[in-house]
């Protein structure tokens, strides 16, 4: 059974279709960038300031 | 009987060891018989009683141990549903293998760091200190897992490396709350610190990551996502976090689960010997850099801790500077911890975004009580014992004298515990699964992410937010 689920885990890495990326994961991503540098910006100037 | 988690269970076992070693300062020492490994050239001398005063035969000493984290360990194993009989032979075996390995990692000539040369009479030493014992468990481990693939499967019963270190986790609390009172000011900057390099490690990581997987890889959403969130944020337990949030196969956090632990143990034979040898200049983004770049707590932790031991032998052979010890591993400790608790909040955001708006389900709401839910309850237990040493250390700063041998004591408990930890790795990690058909497609996006950008990602974060920011020196 388990050697059976394994192969099949297997199979669909390997013939996983391709989704592309909907408007909200490229929203989801560069919002997180984004956020990600303003915050750098602004802990770093109020950790050395 | 009632069953509990391993989290829950590591803070009452942690819980009662820190209680019983605390009680040292009132004069009661509960645990001071307790077996410890010492820096040996005559094998008569490489374990005795942790209390300096202790009259306790090693031997006895060394069979008290055992018999009290067996009673410890057992007793939790039936609150978590496991038979106490296999538990216990199992458990066993991983003690004894454990403390073989802490002797042959305190070997003078392994060990010795230079400010010891003179007493153990000897010219030189690999310069690796005791805690080259943990890269010692995690090659038996490994030999183990990949050469008695049999005898692996046989001690899996007790192999269990995040209940370990969880312990370790709740027990070192003490510790660092001592320490962090007598620098308060710099514990307050290496939390501060700490926190902030989590948030932008969350916000970039993740996000690169996620990108990486789906755009070049050709991921699907359901793979993508906690691929990307057990390669950035904290292997394991983020990848069971987000699978659960956004409603993925249970299979999928597991196959990515076993991968973290793979590639955990690459970067742990690594990364701290890597921080030696050019971070010694800056012990604290050695530290951060161990929290942020290796994966799993049951990894990260043990490798702030010998990170902390490499560095502190370096920078007193190179430069004659000798650092108090603890901080390195309060830095990796403090990182990692500030990673485990945004683990729900993440799960919380990707679970609101992929039920309101990637797959809508009609009826499916997510509570906020999904945050309590995933919330790493051993984290309850290391703040705890740190807040009560901080606050009993505070009000009055004699009392730190009373409190340093109450936590030597529990340290005793906090290394074996990290021997296992480091010995269970290497028993769970299967390298032979690399080479099965379909995993290589996991495997290569996490090696190239892990090695192409977390790692040096990480390095930057740790530089920006701790470069400068020095341990205290040790006194006498």
């Amino acid at each position: 059974m388990q050697n059976e689920g394994d192969r099949r885990i297997r199979d669909e890495l390997q013939r996983m279709p391709y989704e592309p990326l909907l408007p909200v994961e490229r929203k989801l991503i560069l919002g997180s960038l984004v956020l990600g540098a303003v915050l750098l910006i602004l802990l770093l100037w109020t950790t050395r300031g | 009987m009632t069953r509990i988690s391993e989290d829950w269970l590591a803070v009452w076992i942690g819980l009662l060891v820190f209680a019983l070693s605390a009680a040292a300062m009132f004069g009661v020492d509960l645990l001071g018989w307790s077996a410890t490994s010492k820096v040996w050239l005559d094998p008569s001398r490489a374990l005795s009683p942790v209390a300096k005063d202790s009259t306790v035969p090693p031997l006895l000493s060394l069979a008290g141990t055992y018999l009290f984290m067996l009673l410890l360990t057992c007793a939790g194993a039936k609150f978590l549903g496991i038979r106490p009989g296999r538990f216990a032979a199992a458990f066993t075996v991983l003690f004894a293998l454990s403390v073989l390995c802490s002797v042959a990692g305190h070997y003078a000539y392994i060990a010795a760091t230079p400010d010891k040369f003179d007493r153990l009479g000897i010219a030189w030493s690999l310069n690796l200190t005791g805690e080259s014992g943990y890269i010692i468990a995690l090659l038996a481990g490994l030999a183990i897992a990949n050469l008695s693939p049999r005898l692996a499967g046989r001690l899996g019963e007790a192999a269990r490396p995040e209940l370990y270190v969880k312990i370790a986790i709740v027990i070192m609390g003490a510790a660092l709350g001592v320490k962090s009172a007598e620098t308060f000011g710099l514990a307050q900057s290496v939390i501060w610190r700490g926190l902030c390099a989590v948030v932008e490690a969350y916000l970039i990581y993740w996000a690169v990551i996620y990108y990486v997987a789906r755009r070049y890889f050709r991921f699907s959403r359901e793979w993508a996502a906690p691929l990307a969130s057990g390669i950035s944020i904290c292997g394991v337990s983020a990848a069971i976090a987000t699978g659960a949030a956004i409603r993925a196969r249970p299979i999928v956090a597991v196959m990515v689960s076993s991968l973290v632990v793979i590639f955990a143990v690459i970067e742990l034979l690594v990364l701290p010997f890597l921080a030696q040898h050019f971070l010694y200049e800056e012990p604290m983004v050695a530290g951060a850099w161990m929290g942020l770049a290796v994966k799993t707590d049951g990894a990260a932790i043990p490798a702030g801790a010998i990170t902390d031991s490499l560095i502190r032998a370096k920078a007193l052979a190179a430069g004659g500077v000798q650092y108090q010890e603890g901080w390195i591993s309060m830095t990796t400790t403090t990182t990692k911890i500030f990673i485990d608790v945004f683990i729900g909040v993440w799960a919380f955001v990707l679970a609101i975004i992929w039920t309101s708006f990637i797959e809508p389900k009609p009826g499916v709401r997510v509570g906020i009580g999904e945050i309590w839910e995933r919330f790493p309850k051993f984290v309850i237990g290391y703040v705890l014992t740190f807040a009560v040493m901080l606050w009993w250390c505070l009000g009055d700063e004699t009392r730190i004298g009373a409190a340093k041998p109450a936590t030597e004591v529990a340290n005793v408990y906090r290394q074996l515990f990290f021997l296992m930890t480091f010995l269970c790795i290497g028993l769970v990690s299967d390298f032979r699964r690399l080479r099965e058909e379909g995993i290589g497609r996991l495997a290569a996006v996490y090696a190239v992410s892990l090695f192409g950008f977390i790692i040096w990602f990480g390095l930057l974060i740790s530089w920006l937010f701790f470069a400068g920011v020095k341990p205290p020196l040790a006194s006498g």
